[in-house]
């Protein structure tokens, strides 16, 4: 009977190699393992079952040892099987399934850390405060969170999405903050998700966002410190298992403009540093734009003296002022890209190359101009300055919107691009709720908070958009 | 999709129509008006930067000239001997010759106020003597100097430091002309007569004039553009020499705050000018001493009397030249606007009442107490 | 939130569709005509503005949460497709003198080789491509863009003062009453009147009974922006010189000089007279816009999508090609005349929601 069992199993896994079977006996009795090697850990099938039946001395049949299992093992991962699908899907997923000749096949958790350890933030750095990050195992990941909200409010809810790669999504909220319309909304929209595998949180993010556009409508974060405060705020956080950053429901335009290590400063040098970004994404959009129009169209803009040098360098140069601009931008992203391609060891010596290759070589010989040179690096830099990648990328693509325009009409069209990019921003909504917020719709207090970062005895109240249970946030 | 599509269209159309790289202007900073023969003729200094051997930018500046039958086709005649367009956006100085100064000074003004290239805060200059294309020329030992930037800065240093020119604006200038019962001054330029070797300037700016009538009158003096200044509030510090037994001293004359008014009781009409200035000592005698209270009430009315001189020199040019620098008409017609008519065609000068108070305080010495010479 | 905006956003859009003809058309009708006495006029025309303005407030409290043209099927039965003929008449014609100012400010100061009508192009698919989109969006750039202007205008103002002669204003009297009152009427028929086209917006404001409160604050703060603006071009200019130029407030943006800088910014304080173009454009079409909708009871997005094109392409089109061929300086200054036949609908509305009261109490 049991051989006849082994028959079906391993042709229904198409003879992988992995699966293992081992018979047990016990007092003439026979017990059959399954279990896929490269997904369990040996010592947990060993603590968990064998040990314990060593010295079993009742009839040997499923309810006694499954009761008596139940009994012994410490956690509560001694789970019955429903179906022979459920049976596959649980091998799959590192249990250990114990068969019986007669009686229903019961289920032990015995699951292997396939993860590297809890290290360092790769993408969100900052000097002060925590530097833990998410790794790709769930039950971390949940931990990380939990051990910063201790309360019961934090509500975790489950789902699985995909059709082969069975995902686990979890929905994190606190109950007593968060909007319940905004979490059945995102729940419903998981759970019409049709595809055949989530690998990573930006599929979901990609399904389920509002408006296809460059600015990034859902936030990902690869911190739990940050995580817990956007959930302290009012906001809903997605986690997607096997993967290491977080998505973060609503996002508004504001929130990129914030980096983690602004809650770990005083707040008067974080207002200076936060004004400095607004003023870093002006620069970044508008330079190169205010660059050609003014050399082009508008030559009463600037000093002249300033107008003097700028025709000097570019005597002889003998492309039109955009399609240097243009050429540069490309130089610039094609060197960004392979910048992270490039293996850490042979990093530097390419990147020298490029410098020179792009600083010294190409002035000298005439085809850009050092002035251009200046404004693309320095619009570059600046746009670099945000630690949300989605948002970097953004701004390149918006930035080239305003240089052609700025080359169809000067500082006309420059004035018209500004007015498709406020359309444009102001059209997003980030699940149901306006992209722009505080600015649109108004709410004086939250707009100097966004600004200027108020002292923590002042912000003691949550935003009225994302809550409508708990508006105080301290009474300091 | 439709982004996209309208995108790619722009793109084909990446040139514009008013598109005009930088190494196609001439920018212009200085422009003479001549008139000969029926036509204007122009002479354009341009800002040009050339590449010498070693790499580094030197400025040169090149004389453009043309003419024509109105000064906007004289500018248009411009492309037909020059390679590149002449822009106007940045011109800062106007100097009209000595032919225009005859009797065609308005005419030279419908272009540059009427073309949205011109700012209208360029300054002008008049030259009674010598064509403007002779002032512009550089000089055979620096080729390399602006004419212009030296212009500007020597007028405005002047204005500020020297009392006897002032810097005119083209608005300032039309203001005045356009306005009722004041006629406006313009400040004077000419070459120097004999040139020595090492000497770095060409130029002088002196005096102003007046305009009445599409041209100048007689010029006003060093003392009459001093007495101008001070009523105008234009300076901040300048020199006089009162005489103090005989003897002229330096005075200085700091932050004046003058105030004029018009005001007519019982069909008599009169003009109290108030001047409030400091004054501080600057070079005196070694044998006055001016810690002694007495000496020092002296050396004070004798700067007042020497401010009252100019004012009354300056009084008595208009009265003469039938001309109104001050404004007083102006103000009549601001202030008693039903009377204008009855003083519009009389010379004010002569059947107004001046009553000048002059507030002077001088309480600076300087550096030393008594005399050291 | 669905299609509703906020009546701060409607407060923009009527300070828009007031101040949007002045920098071209209505400061030199005004200085021209009553020099030094532009003040006055101003000062004048604001009390008297009252009352178009109270009667527009008035006539909107009896429009509950319907449009403007379902309110005159139901109070005129069939006049009321006339009197709403004649709106959308007048609104394309605001629309048509706009788009010519506009692009005759831009292509004369700014671009001068540039064909007029690359410009329109361009600028009329950025209009009907905000259009297309839900009424929230336009509203809310609106408002955005508005702050914007109202920080550089106030920064521009601050910059200016060290020119101010308060001397120039004087004499204060110097054209006769006739002048005065003509002016003043120019001044009143360009921003009281067009602000019947606000009341479109009435279906869609979330907090309504602030409508009348915002109208009211929105016509005080285009005047003073106004005066303030014909205030300083006199005060540093003097009238013998604001007369000359045909865009006051551009010279004036010329002068602007501080802290050793900031200087020749004019092209950049520009935008505020664009924005103001482009809130009244954007305002007008909207109404047009949906008039035409709920007249011809289309459905379908699409069409609607193709209509918006269709109107904000045409409009400039045509205005341009009129005013290039038949360049007519009579249709510019009759155009406050022209304006104010708005007046007459406006006073036939108002009589009959007097009716209308009067037969409720009886």
């Amino acid at each position: 009977m049991i051989d006849k069992k082994i028959e079906t199993i391993k042709k229904d896994f198409k003879n992988s190699p992995d699966i293992i079977f081992r018979k047990i006996k016990i007092k003439n009795k026979e017990l059959l393992l399954v279990f896929n090697a490269s997904l369990t850990r040996s010592d947990n099938i060993n603590d968990f079952i064998l040990k314990k039946l060593t010295n079993f001395d009742k009839k040997i049949t499923r309810d006694n040892i499954y009761n008596h299992l139940q009994n012994v093992i410490p956690e509560n991962i001694l789970t019955d099987v429903k179906d022979k699908n459920d049976l596959y899907t649980k091998i799959n997923s590192g249990f250990t399934i114990v068969i019986f000749e007669n009686g229903a096949p019961f289920a032990i958790e015995t699951k292997e850390d396939l993860s590297r350890g809890v290290s360092e933030p790769l993408t969100e750095k900052s000097i002060s405060g925590p530097k833990d990050a998410f790794t790709e195992n769930y039950q971390t990941n949940i931990g990380l969170i939990r051990k910063r909200i201790k309360t019961n409010n934090l509500v975790i809810e489950e789902q699985t999405v995909g059709k082969q790669t069975k995902t686990k999504v979890a929905i994190f909220y606190m109950d007593n903050i968060a909007k319940k319309s905004l979490v059945d909304d995102i729940k419903n929209r998981i759970e019409k998700i049709d595809i055949d595998g989530i690998l990573d949180s930006t599929y979901i993010k990609e399904i389920i966002e509002d408006d296809h556009s460059a600015f990034p409508t859902i936030e990902t974060t690869e911190r739990p410190d940050n995580a817990s405060l956007y959930l302290l705020d009012g906001k809903v956080c997605i986690m997607v298992e096997n993967s290491p950053f977080l998505l973060v429901i609503p996002t508004f335009f504001s929130d990129l403009f914030h980096a983690s290590e602004d809650h770990y400063q005083s707040h008067i040098n974080v207002s200076f540093t936060r004004i400095i970004r607004y003023i870093a994404f002006a620069f970044a959009i508008f330079l190169p734009a205010f660059y050609i129009a003014v050399t082009t169209y508008n030559h009463e803009t600037i000093p002249v003296t300033l107008l003097t040098n700028f025709e000097a360098q570019r005597e002889g140069v003998p492309f039109p002022a955009i399609v240097e601009a243009l050429g540069l931008t490309l130089v610039f992203e094609i060197l960004r890209e392979s910048d992270i391609r490039m293996p850490h060891l042979s990093g530097t010596a390419i990147s020298i190359l490029g410098a020179i290759v792009l600083g010294d070589a190409a002035v000298a010989a005439g085809i850009v101009s050092p002035i251009m040179v200046i404004v693309i690096a320095l619009s570059s830099i600046c746009s670099l300055m945000f630690s949300h990648i989605g948002m970097v990328n953004a701004i390149r693509l918006w930035r080239i919107i305003f240089m052609i325009f700025a080359t169809l009409a000067g500082i006309i069209g420059i004035f018209f691009a500004l007015f498709l990019l406020i359309a444009h921003l102001s059209n997003l909504k980030s699940f149901g709720k306006p992209y722009m917020y505080p600015l649109i719709p108004l709410n004086k207090k939250f707009l100097k908070g966004v600004i200027v970062k108020e002292k923590i005895e002042n912000d003691n109240k949550r935003m009225p958009i994302l809550t409508n249970k708990n508006y105080t946030r301290s009474r300091l | 999709m439709k982004k996209i599509i309208i995108l790619f269209t722009t793109i084909f159309l990446l040139s514009g129509c008013s598109y005009m790289d930088l190494e196609d202007l001439a920018i212009i900073s200085a422009i003479g008006v001549d008139y000969d023969n029926d036509k204007f003729k122009l002479s354009a200094q341009v800002m040009d930067t050339g590449q010498v051997e070693n790499g580094s930018m030197e400025e040169k500046s090149i004389i453009y000239e043309s003419e024509g039958e109105t000064i906007a086709k004289a500018i248009r005649n411009f492309s037909e001997k020059y390679p590149k367009n002449v822009y106007f956006g940045h011109l800062e100085v106007t100097v009209l010759g000595k032919d225009i100064v005859k009797n065609k000074i308005s005419d030279t003004f419908d272009y540059f106020m009427r073309s949205p290239e011109v700012r209208s805060s360029g300054f002008i200059l008049i030259s009674e003597e010598d064509t403007a294309r002779k002032i512009l020329e550089p000089q055979n030992e620096k080729p390399n100097s602006f004419a212009s930037e030296q212009l500007k800065s020597s007028l405005e240093g002047a204005t500020k430091r020297n009392g006897s020119v002032n810097d005119i604006t083209f608005e300032e200038f039309l203001s005045n002309y356009l306005q009722k019962g004041i006629d406006p001054v313009v400040p004077l330029i000419k070459l120097n007569e004999n040139q020595s070797e090492n000497k770095s300037s060409k130029t002088t700016i002196e005096n102003l004039a007046v305009v009445k009538n599409n041209s100048i009158k007689k010029s006003l003096n060093d003392e009459q553009s001093i007495a101008y200044n001070t009523i105008n509030n234009k300076y901040y510090d300048i020199v006089i020499t009162p005489k103090h037994d005989g003897k002229p001293f330096g005075a200085l004359l700091l932050n004046p705050k003058s105030k004029m008014d018009v005001k007519i009781e019982n069909n008599k009409l009169n003009v109290n000018i108030k001047i409030k200035v400091e004054t501080k000592l600057n070079e005196l005698d070694e044998k006055i001493d001016p810690t002694n209270p007495k000496i020092r009430n002296s050396l004070n009315s004798e700067i007042k009397g020497e401010l009252k001189k100019y004012i009354k020199s300056l009084i008595n040019y208009c009265k003469d030249e039938d001309v109104d620098v001050l404004g007083i008409g102006n103000m009549i017609y601001k202030n008693y606007y039903k009377d204008y008519d009855k003083y519009k065609d009389k010379n004010l000068y002569d059947i107004a009442n001046f009553n000048i108070s002059i507030d002077s305080k001088m309480y600076r010495f300087g550096k030393i107490r008594k005399g050291a010479a | 939130m669905n299609g509703k905006i906020s009546s701060g956003q409607v407060m923009t859009s009527a300070v828009g569709i007031s101040i949007a003809l002045f920098p071209g058309l209505a400061n030199f009708l005004i200085l021209t005509t009553s020099k030094n006495a532009s003040l006055l006029s101003i000062l004048i025309s604001f009390i008297i503005g009252f009352i178009p303005v109270l009667a527009i407030i008035y006539i909107g409290k009896h429009i509950k949460n319907e449009s403007l043209l379902s309110f005159l099927k139901n109070k005129f039965k069939s006049f009321g497709y006339v009197l709403n003929a004649f709106l959308i008449a007048l609104a394309l014609f605001i629309l048509f003198l706009g788009s010519w100012l506009l692009f005759d400010f831009i292509i004369s100061q700014f671009l001068t080789r540039t064909s007029y009508y690359l410009i329109a192009i361009t600028f009329s698919i950025i209009i009907a491509f905000i259009l297309s989109k839900e009424i929230e969006t336009t509203s809310r750039t609106i408002f955005i863009l508005f702050i914007l202007s109202m920080i550089i205008m106030v920064l521009i103002w601050i910059c200016l003062v060290p020119y101010i002669k308060l001397d120039n204003l004087k004499p204060y009297i110097d054209v006769p009453l006739k002048n005065i009152l003509k002016s003043s009427y120019i001044f009143l028929s360009f921003t009281t009147f067009p602000l019947i086209y606000t009341l479109n917006f009435k279906k869609i404001t979330k907090d309504v009974k602030n409508f009348s409160r915002k109208i009211i604050v929105s016509y005080i703060t285009s005047c003073l922006i106004l005066a303030i603006f014909i205030f300083i071009i006199i005060a540093v200019y003097g009238i013998d010189l604001a007369n000359l130029f045909t865009y006051p407030v551009y010279s004036l943006f010329k002068k602007v000089q501080a802290f050793g800088f900031i200087e020749r910014i004019e092209n950049v304080a520009a935008i505020i007279i664009i924005i103001s173009f482009f809130t009244q454009f954007i305002s007008i079409l909207y109404y047009i816009k949906d008039n035409i909708k709920e007249l011809f009871k289309i459905k379908s997005k699409k069409k609607i999508d193709i209509l918006t094109y269709l109107l904000s392409l045409i409009i400039p089109i045509t205005s341009i090609y009129y005013f290039k061929n038949f360049y007519s300086v009579p249709l510019i200054e009759k155009s406050p005349y022209i304006i104010s036949t708005l007046a007459i609908i406006i006073l036939i509305i108002f009589i009959r929601c007097l009716f209308i009261k009067k037969v409720k109490t009886s």
